[in-house]
């Protein structure tokens, strides 16, 4: 079954396939990595700006890019206003296929690894795609895959997944921050890693920054999950709030700021617990290799995942609410909310926890076994913020 | 790449202060819009020139990040997308959901406002990319 049909090939020869190819190469020089592109070129018979298939071809819709890229690039004169919108959104558009080429899938099979079209994997894409494209929509870049900054060409366009961005750009600078590499350099190295492996990668920026080589390569599996889990679950929940009806543009983006934020906390506090450890039995053995991460701890990290979630609750955020028994979502009690607002999350609830069920440790933390080098979760509230 | 030193030099000052600035308060954030546009004012070929100080003003666009679109076409396709990515209903039937959902999203892509139709059509490329995803699943 061939689920996904291409329009006609184009030529190399022709003015789109020479166009898309100045596109690639303007990408790949800006970008310092070379394109997957196999040189071949289709047509998009689909509503959607274009694709870049497993076997490397790119389709592209002559509507939405070639032909307001045509438009453009075959007069120097200053464009109608409407034809300077179609202009420049098919830059972006040309511009974001080629960053596609760039992505490589990698290997779904490694331990760790992210599935590709999860929730997670979709999520970092996306941001990543459209920070890239509406940082390098610049002046130079236009010219060269000719549409001129002066035919009056905007490319002030808004962000297909808002929450997903914000998210991602908090996360990335508070990673930069903690782990002393350049966000422009994070970024870098988790766009060239291939999509299935890039949450191990920014878990293996964390360790080797943090703890070089204290961590057995027998171990890291164990160390990368207490600290990508964070940044997967957090991605993931903001599928939700895209789905929320009520909630304004604007309190998605605070969603995605704020829920980002304290997916940083608590893979901080993981870190900090992860570090104690091997740095601790580092200084006491020295030269002996250390054990893995005591049962307790994992409890631990457990517990923060269901503090973060209850954070989630307390907000209103709507994707890691926990809803009381909802391990099975046919016993919840009807009730009535006063606004459609409440309601609308306690069905988003139900809808998320009946697809994804609970990854949450069972058994809760006391204090007894909380040991004294582990950090508690930082609990601050503030009220009144979440759901507006 | 046609390109310009100088050019290339404020370019990657921009890219450098995107990294820097990061939820700086808007005073700062002037002075080193003015500071980068005093640079761009240094560069000598007049065209280039121009290009660098049209760049430096857009530091703090680029900073705010792609806004959120606010139409209803836009709400209603982002609302789209994330039933389409959540169901886990068997990869086939997806497919077909998925398919309906990209002909819908396009659709309203037509009708949304320029500045927000690109961002509406970009939420089908990543639908079509988990239709491919699926069907090699269902190979």
């Amino acid at each position: 079954m061939n689920d996904l049909q291409r329009g006609p090939e184009i030529l190399p020869g022709t003015w789109e396939h020479e166009w898309m190819t100045r596109v690639v190469r303007a990408v790949e020089q800006r970008a310092g990595r070379l394109s997957n592109w196999n040189g071949r070129l289709y047509e998009e018979p689909l509503p959607v700006a274009g694709r870049v298939d497993s076997d490397g071809s790119i389709t592209v819709n002559r509507a939405a890019v070639l032909e307001p890229a045509r438009v453009a690039d075959t007069t120097d004169q200053r464009l109608a206003p409407d034809d300077g919108y179609a202009a420049g959104r098919a830059a972006v558009h040309g511009l974001q296929l080629a960053r596609l080429s760039l992505s490589t899938p990698g290997d779904e099979s490694l331990p760790g690894a992210t599935k590709l079209g999860s929730l997670e994997d979709m999520a970092l894409e996306q941001a990543l795609a459209d920070r890239w494209a509406h940082h390098h929509s610049d002046e130079a870049m236009l010219e060269d895959i000719g549409i001129g900054w002066d035919q009056g060409v905007s490319t002030n366009v808004s962000a297909s997944s808002p929450a997903y961005t914000t998210a991602t750009d908090t996360m990335m600078y508070t990673l930069s921050g903690q782990s002393g590499v350049p966000v422009s350099e994070l970024r870098a190295t988790i766009e060239k890693t291939g999509r299935a492996q890039r949450f191990t990668a920014i878990a293996d920026q964390m360790i080797d920054n943090k703890l070089g080589d204290l961590v057995p390569d027998e171990h890291r599996a164990e160390v990368r999950e207490a600290l990508s889990g964070p940044v997967r679950r957090e991605l993931r929940g903001l599928t939700m709030t895209e789905l929320s009806q009520h909630a304004h543009p604007g309190t998605k983006l605070s969603w995605g700021h704020e829920s980002a934020e304290w997916a940083m906390t608590e893979l901080s506090a993981n870190l900090e617990d992860i570090e104690s450890h091997y740095r601790g039995w580092d200084e006491q053995h020295p030269g002996t290799e250390p054990p893995r991460m005591p049962a307790e701890l994992h409890d631990t990290f457990g517990d923060r995942q269901e503090e973060v979630r209850q954070v989630w609750a307390d907000r209103g955020w709507p994707a890691q609410e926990p809803v009381q028994g909802y391990e099975d979502n046919a016993k919840l009690p009807e009730q009535s909310y006063p606004s459609a607002q409440q309601q609308e999350i306690k069905d988003l609830q139900r809808f998320l926890w009946s697809h994804t069920g609970s990854t949450a440790q069972s058994r809760p933390a006391t204090a007894a076994e909380t040991s004294d080098n582990v950090h508690k979760l930082d609990t601050r509230r503030t009220p009144g913020r979440g759901v507006e | 790449m046609r390109t310009d030193a100088q050019y290339e030099a404020v370019e990657a000052e921009l890219q450098r202060q995107l990294d820097l600035l990061y939820g700086a308060d808007s005073l700062t954030v002037d002075a080193e819009r003015s500071r980068l546009r005093a640079m761009a004012e240094q560069v000598e070929n007049a065209e280039w020139r121009r290009r660098a100080i049209a760049r430096a003003e857009h530091l703090p666009r680029l900073l705010a990040g792609p806004p959120p679109g606010t139409s209803a076409p836009y709400l209603e396709a982002q609302r789209l997308y994330a039933e389409a990515v959540m169901s886990t209903a068997s990869p086939s039937d997806r497919i077909s959901a998925l398919q309906r959902t990209v002909e819908r999203i396009g659709g309203l892509a037509a009708q949304a406002p320029p500045a927000e139709a690109g961002a509406v059509l970009m939420l089908n490329s990543t639908l079509v990319e988990l239709i491919g995803v699926l069907s090699e699943e269902t190979r």
